[in-house]
């Protein structure tokens, strides 16, 4: 069966949990559902499932191709060239850190910048069900229920104190 | 749940006023002086710009550059605004590991200041080579034509490697930490205005996955880019100390000397920038005395390290007693002009401003703050200058000709448009992306709580772990 | 760096069992644990007294045998001496920093930190015939600039003045737990905090002017410390070895210290944690947070060394090789090696890990490893340089010597040597032990103020932790 999305809009963070509560209740699990925030709260504030992430991965791949690709680049220019300058060695070490140092970083900080896009699972073309006063201070519950049981979930959050409730079209 | 501390009012309220106070450059109408502010600034820029396209057109004939002082004006910008942009990461890093507080409003207007004044700083040396469209060559891997490479050996090579790891990584780092103000943006205007915010925001909705990742991604990227702020400007100063023909700059401790002064100069700016944003923008709410008493306060340790790493380098410069040495230090400290520079370099940038920062109501004043913080960049501008400019006028046992140093009006007028194009940017880009972290002002709110012992209350946070 | 996936524990919040006390429990647990001397104790006591003993009898060896007129047989115990100033005399600072910064975690081991002053006794002894060694400043190159009665004068009070700072530190900190200790101890212990702390009643201007008097004797002692460092590497090292200009010196030992001050807290807590009886003071939040600015301090050791290193490199000069071959690539390779793997390798790889920073025994292992290699990091500084300052007696007396032109060989410690190490070390373990069963190593009021400001409240379907924050 085909699924729709219903976003409730409330006006307190008690009455968002508290819907939440209640959806769990009518038989939805807590994957249905997202609470969408204008600002961080404290993790499992609305009961939610903390999420996995696998961020701390992206930036130790990025470091290692920086490393590699800086290796390559300083040890490749000086054999390819090799021209002795101030009586140091083709491959001088010192010098070929600090570069590499800066490769490994720039690596780093690319990938966990990427990693921290994908894993926020941006960037999202279509933004689905949303509502602008999210970002001024409003909590939206956001659920994605079968067309069946649309009016069942609409029912739950305005009895949970939604302001507004919002069905996908 | 909803009563708030500071600002008063339910959730809504708040976040709609915060809302409505920082993006009021981007759905507001700002006030006159913010253009007045911008068009002063842009006539410094294009006159700094003017005065780089004829010393270009000309050659490096066009300044004061003469032998054995090949390093002058354009170096020490150079320096200097390398060290402005070592506020950034200093305040947004540490106080976001730290947790501090007070850090809120003040870390995106200091990530700010790092990208506009890297980007400034990069310029001079470009311009400095007489012939900026073949740096390219000098400083990347790409002439495969010929087999010829940059010298991997050479500091000056180091230094472009460094900077742009550093812009690269403050420009993500930027905009990592403003997709979910550029989605408040984004909600609140129509038209193009919103397609663009729009597509910067990346369909961001605000859901738990992506806070928890933004609140990851602001610590990791933290601990990743400290290193790296650490970094440039020590290859800066490596630059200097690695070359042993002139005395006064081999010194081993000149890295972190450097990165030290960097971080005094490039905190009191930051000062000096929320200052002027919030006499442009009404941010009173938002930039308060606290702000300031802990950005003092911060200041005082950091110049008394400043100052220790000073006092080391001096004395172990004098400390062996050779001739070149004392020679150097004599010109710095009893010649003319440089004494009088010295003098003015030392009270400026710490006799003057670390005493008055000792007072509560100077921390708490914004007018003190203002002169104090003013007073130290222009006392690291001297330092910069003391550093290279005598360093290289005295007569080594190679030069046969030498000469004084006296800037030329196109040195001086790049060096002033330096000073309108990192503002003229900074207020440009605060008039399209807010540069108070908006969502991190509205977590201070929810986090925020008072707790009362016995009779009195206090203020208290939230703490995750 | 990595934080496990989901470490959210559903509501439920993690407390500490200091927190479910009240300020009478903690006052009278902490003043019987201070009371208690059990066989362990004892037989602690006894080994490491015997250690300082050992020690005594090696420095009478050396005294006897070579007397004071040459620096070679002294590098072993000046690299002890200096160690001792780097760990232990160190360690305070640590405490001191962490209450400027009004950090809550810090209660439980402030006094595990500042009790290390009591070392200053020995190390304060050891440095008299350490100085007895150096050459007048007149006539050769020094800090002094041949100012009259230096180096001794400036040097001996600097140390002095640093034990009687980190004494007055300890003492005051004190205070409100030696009025406990009188209000409720009993035997020679009441009887001796009843003499020393007569008037405290605790009111709010006493209150106040204990806090004041924390903040400034903090700051002296801190600005003491680095002044210190700065003589002994200045008179010690760099003044003794001809051509030697190495500005990152005294900022490098200094770094180190407060490396090894953090490193010598955590692992004195973990072993008040194992066999102290403190199971439920000391907790994973001290050591959490510690081992995050001990990993910041380990990153910048490394770039400490590598600034001065890369320009001795890329300098190149014959001096500068030689100082490099001499205390890192030649002669003591070995002890350079050591201490880099012990003071940077292994607690970044290490402390980068989040299971590790949580843990108690992986700090406190890390620390244990940054201890072994500063040592060697000041065998490699100082037994080299006393060897070459016998050989090049002429740098001594000039004050434009021929520089460094050779590398010397590694001198090897003999038995007296040895002794010498490990009695200053086991001296040093002793004294604190001692001090112990005087002053309450847990600061009461410390942790009891901690109380105050940590409530556990409900948020939406979650109890958080609130943390008060007094200004």
């Amino acid at each position: 069966m085909a699924s729709k999305q219903v976003l409730g809009i409330f006006k307190t963070a008690d009455d968002a949990a508290l819907a939440t509560d209640r959806l769990k209740e009518a038989g939805f699990s807590a994957q249905d559902y997202q609470v969408l925030t204008g600002a961080p709260y404290p993790e499992g504030a609305f009961g939610e499932e903390i999420p996995k992430h696998r961020l701390f991965a992206f930036p130790f791949f990025g470091a290692a191709v920086g490393f590699t690709v800086a290796i390559l680049v300083t040890a490749g220019t000086q054999i390819s060239y090799p021209l002795v300058t101030g009586g140091k060695p083709i491959l001088a070490i010192p010098p070929m850190a600090i570069i590499t140092y800066e490769g490994t970083m720039l690596g780093a900080i690319i990938m966990t910048i990427i990693g921290v896009i994908f894993e926020s699972r941006l960037p999202r073309p279509f933004t689905g069900l949303y509502d602008t006063r999210i970002t001024e201070g409003y909590i939206g519950v956001a659920l994605k229920c079968p067309d069946d049981r649309v009016q069942a979930a609409d029912l739950v959050f305005r009895q949970s104190g939604a302001e507004d409730v919002k069905h996908e079209e | 749940m909803q009563e708030r501390v500071a600002m008063g009012g339910n959730l809504q309220e708040v976040e709609q006023k915060v809302n409505r106070d920082l993006l009021i450059s981007v759905t507001g109408s700002v006030p006159k002086r913010f253009w007045v502010a911008v068009a002063l600034m842009a006539f410094l820029a294009a006159a700094g710009f003017g005065a780089a396209g004829y010393v270009v057109a000309q050659g490096l004939g066009a300044t004061g550059l003469n032998r054995p002082i090949m390093w002058a004006f354009f170096i020490t910008n150079f320096v200097f605004w390398i060290g402005i942009s070592h506020a950034g990461v200093m305040l947004s890093a540490i106080l976001r590991l730290a947790q501090a507080e007070w850090r809120r409003p003040a870390t995106r207007a200091a990530e700010i200041v790092t990208i506009f004044s890297l980007v400034n700083a990069m310029l001079f040396p470009i311009i400095h080579t007489g012939r900026p469209w073949r740096t390219l060559y000098w400083a990347f891997p790409y002439d495969f034509g010929r087999g010829i490479w940059p010298n991997v050996r050479s500091p000056l090579i180091w230094d472009p490697s460094a900077i742009i790891t550093y812009l690269t990584s403050s420009v993500l780092f930027v905009y990592v930490a403003l997709i979910p103000d550029i989605a408040v943006a984004r909600d609140r205007t129509t038209g193009i205005r919103h397609q663009f915010y729009s597509v910067l925001a990346l369909g961001w909705r605000g859901y738990p996955r992506q806070w928890r990742l933004q609140i990851i991604a602001g610590f990791l990227l933290s601990a990743l880019i400290l290193p790296i702020f650490v970094s440039v400007h020590s290859i800066v100063s490596w630059d200097f100390a690695v070359n042993q023909s002139v005395e006064g700059w081999h010194s081993t401790i000149f890295a972190p000397y450097f990165v030290i002064g960097a971080v005094h100069s490039g905190v009191s700016a930051v000062v000096t920038v929320m200052i002027i944003l919030r006499f442009l923008f009404k941010w009173e709410d938002y930039i308060r005395p606290e702000h300031m008493d802990a950005l003092g306060r911060l200041l005082i340790v950091v110049a008394i390290t400043w100052f220790y790493f000073f006092a080391m380098e001096v004395t172990f410069g004098l400390f062996t007693l050779e001739n070149a040495e004392l020679g150097l230090r004599s010109m710095q400290f009893f010649e003319t002009p440089y004494s009088t520079l010295f003098l003015v370099f030392i009270i400026a940038a710490f006799f003057f401003p670390v005493p008055m920062w000792m007072f509560k109501n100077v921390r708490r004043s914004f007018f003190w703050m203002t002169i104090t913080t003013i007073s130290v960049n222009i006392g690291m501008w001297l330092e910069r200058f003391l550093i290279i400019i005598p360093g290289l006028a005295r007569k080594q046992p190679l030069s046969f000709s030498w000469s004084t140093y006296a800037p030329s009006v196109p040195e001086i007028l790049m060096v002033v448009g330096s000073f309108g194009f990192v503002g003229m940017s900074i207020l440009l880009f605060a008039k399209v992306f807010p540069l108070i972290p908006i969502y991190d002002v509205k977590e201070g709110e929810i986090l925020r709580r008072e707790m009362k012992i016995g009779k009195v209350t206090i203020p208290a946070v939230i703490r995750e772990e | 760096m990595a934080t496990s996936n989901g470490s959210h524990n559903g509501g439920h919040l993690y407390q500490p069992q200091v927190f479910t006390k009240t300020q009478r429990e903690i006052t009278r647990e902490v003043l019987d644990q201070t009371r208690s001397t059990g066989p362990g104790y004892k037989r602690a006591l006894a080994f490491f007294g015997l250690l300082l003993v050992l020690g005594i009898i090696g420095f009478i060896i050396r005294a006897t045998n070579d007397g004071f007129d040459r620096f070679s047989p002294w590098g072993y115990m000046m690299a002890t001496f200096s160690f001792l100033i780097t760990a232990a005399a160190s360690a305070p600072v640590f405490s001191v920093t962490q209450r400027m910064v009004r950090s809550h975690w810090r209660r439980p081991m402030a006094r595990v930190a500042e009790m290390f002053a009591v070392v200053g006794v020995l190390s304060t002894l050891m440095f008299i015939p350490l100085l007895l060694l150096l050459p007048s400043a007149e006539g050769r190159r020094s800090i002094w600039f041949e100012w009259p009665g230096t180096p001794f004068w400036p040097d001996i009070l600097a140390v002095v003045f640093l034990f009687v700072l980190g004494i007055a530190l300890l003492f005051v900190a004190a205070v409100p737990d030696l009025a406990a200790t009188r209000d409720l101890g009993d035997g020679w212990r009441q009887r001796w905090a009843a003499r020393l702390v007569p008037g405290w009643h605790g009111d709010d201007r006493q209150w106040k002017v204990l806090r004041a008097g924390l903040m400034v004797l903090g700051a002296l002692y801190f600005m003491m410390l680095i002044y210190v460092h700065f003589l002994i590497t200045a008179d010690f090292a760099q003044a003794l070895v001809p051509g030697w200009k190495d500005s990152i010196l005294a900022p490098y030992h200094a770094l180190s210290g407060l490396q090894s001050a953090i490193a010598v807290t955590l692992v004195a807590m973990y072993l008040l944690y194992r066999f102290g009886g403190f199971k439920d003071y000391i907790h994973a939040d001290q050591f959490k947070s510690a081992s995050k600015i001990l990993l910041g301090l380990s990153l910048l050791w490394f770039y400490f060394w590598f600034s001065g290193f890369i320009v001795y490199w890329y300098g190149r000069q014959p001096v500068e090789q030689n100082v490099l071959k001499t205390f890192m690539f030649e002669a003591y390779r070995w002890p350079f090696v050591i201490s880099m793997v012990l003071t940077f390798f292994v607690p970044v790889f290490g402390l980068m890990w989040n299971f590790v920073r949580k843990s108690l025994l992986g700090p406190a292992l890390i620390g244990f490893s940054i201890l072994v290699g500063t040592m060697m990091d000041r065998v490699r500084i100082y037994v080299a340089t006393f060897s070459i300052a016998d050989k090049r007696a002429d740098a001594l007396e000039a004050l434009h010597p021929e520089p460094l032109l050779g590398v010397p060989t590694a001198q090897m410690p003999v038995t007296a040597d040895v002794m010498i190490v490990i009695g200053g070390i086991g001296g040093a373990i002793f004294l604190y032990l001692l001090a112990m069963k005087f002053i309450p190593i847990i600061s009461i009021w410390e942790v009891s103020e901690g109380l105050l400001y940590r409530k556990t409240v409900p948020f939406l379907k979650r109890t958080i932790m609130l943390m008060g924050k007094p200004d």
